[in-house]
């Protein structure tokens, strides 16, 4: 079994029966799926869960996977369907946010804070950090549409047919959506714009 | 970057420095033996072994079971059509027979039209064309095996099966038998010995008959005249034989010549 096969020839070898072929399709595309899902729901132990998902609806979709379609269209649709939902039942739920105050007061601390980091204290790595968080922050602010938009064209980059495809909307409704998302995360991280340029 | 895509510019930089994180390995066992388990399902069978599981599954089995039922319900009906109509057509001159025969069979063959498909109907059983009157010509026969002591004691026995004379089927006989009248005669004559053998009949007869000669054996050919006479030389009925030399004589010197060294008939012809 070789594994320079494309995503789809894998597929079908695995739909012959072949197990090796999933292994190479999941040692290709299980860290992509999970930074996705990651940063779509924001949580690692959802997203580890909401990966494996995935995947198992892969395998049990395996069957009716057709030669002609592609395979990252067909997986991510599944893991983003799976956001999605998950997404809509959080809505429904009251959750402590790590993000939110703990007490009513404005000045009172997040959870966040009290949660002890593993990062060195450097200044750089402080740095980075502060901006890492800022950007997730800004991410998360994003609304579902340009968020799922903005994560596979930027960090997945597909092409807005593509996504256009997974999304299932029009493709320039997707390109909308794109300069929407952009639009928002310039007003949220100029002023870490400097401090980008200058992070190694 | 195409024209009308949005250039997210130097910010690119800002999300591009983000860290992928890695999985933790605590799925990875369990969707590989899942995978493992659904491979072994995606491997198709060949061709004859689905075939064989798309005909254990019970759908097709009842299918198959109504269709069963269905053709032998059909091969039991036609049977039964075919059925009466073989006997009907066994004797050669059963124009008598035939009505009564299809009316035997009518009952039986009634409710097979409105049968229901699924149920078989009721096998009748065969046909038995006893009821029937049988033709002559089996009158005759049936007369020559069965009832030759009884044939001898009437003067004019009445068949009791078909409820004739055997004047009526001696003039029947020529009539619906052209055959060559060898075999029929024969019997007949057999028949005809009876008279002079025995006693008046007490069994039940329609009309007696005066002499074996008469209005009868004018109705016959030559031939029979012959034929008649030597069987009735044979069995000892001299009457017979005197009465069908007289009706000879009248009309072929020449066979009464050819009868004449015949040492039954020339006994008989002493007698008188």
């Amino acid at each position: 079994m070789s594994t320079d096969l494309a995503d789809e020839d894998l597929m079908v070898q695995y739909q012959k029966g072949e197990v090796r072929a999933f292994e190479v399709l999941l040692s290709r595309h299980r860290k992509p799926v999970f930074n996705f899902i990651l940063r779509y729901v924001g949580d690692r132990e959802t997203g580890e869960d909401l990966l494996q998902e995935t995947f198992m609806r892969v395998i049990k979709g395996a069957e009716a996977y057709k030669r002609q379609a592609k395979f990252t269209t067909w997986l991510y649709t599944i893991a983003r369907n799976l956001c999605v939902d998950q997404t809509r039942r959080r809505k429904h739920r009251k959750h402590a946010s790590l993000d939110a105050p703990m007490d009513a007061s404005e000045d009172s601390g997040t959870l966040m804070d009290v949660i002890p980091g593993s990062e060195m204290g450097s200044d750089r790595k402080s740095v980075n950090k502060q901006l890492h968080e800022q950007m997730q922050r800004a991410i998360a602010g994003l609304s579902e549409d340009q968020r799922e938009v903005f994560l596979m064209r930027e960090f997945l980059d597909m092409p807005f047919k593509q996504i256009a495809e997974v999304v299932g909307v029009p493709e320039n409704t997707v390109k909308s959506r794109m300069r929407y998302a952009l639009e928002k995360l310039r007003l949220e991280l100029d002023e870490y714009k400097d401090l980008a340029k200058a992070a190694p | 970057m195409t024209d009308d895509e949005p250039d997210p510019g130097s910010l690119r930089a800002l999300w591009k420095d983000l860290p992928d994180e890695e999985p933790s390995a605590r799925g990875h066992d369990l969707l590989m033996a899942a995978a493992r388990a659904h491979a072994q399902t995606l491997v198709k069978a060949p061709w004859w072994q689905r075939v064989a599981d798309v005909l254990r599954r019970p759908p097709v089995l009842a299918l198959a079971t109504i269709v069963v039922l269905a053709s032998g319900a059909l091969v039991v009906r036609n049977a039964n059509q075919a059925l009466p109509t073989a006997p009907a057509n066994a004797p050669a001159s059963g124009s008598t027979a035939a009505p009564a025969l299809d009316q035997a069979a009518a009952p039986a063959l009634a409710p097979a039209p409105s049968a229901p498909v699924a149920t078989p109907p009721p096998v009748p059983p065969p046909a038995q064309p006893a009821p029937a009157p049988p033709t002559p010509k089996a009158a005759l026969e049936r007369d020559h095996h069965e009832a030759k002591p009884v044939v001898r004691a009437p003067n004019h026995p009445r068949n009791e099966a078909s409820g004739k004379t055997l004047d009526d089927l001696e003039r029947a006989a020529p009539a619906e038998a052209p055959a060559p009248a060898a075999d029929p005669l024969q019997s007949e004559g057999q028949a005809w010995a009876a008279p002079e053998a025995a006693p008046a009949p007490a069994t039940t007869t329609t009309k007696s008959r005066p002499s074996p000669g008469g209005g009868a054996l004018a109705a016959l050919t030559v031939t029979q005249l012959v034929t008649r006479c030597r069987t009735a030389a044979q069995s000892g009925d001299c009457t017979t034989v005197r009465a069908v030399m007289r009706e000879l004589s009248a009309r072929s010197a020449k066979d009464v010549q050819a009868l004449g060294p015949d040492p039954d008939v020339r006994k008989c012809m002493i007698a008188d």
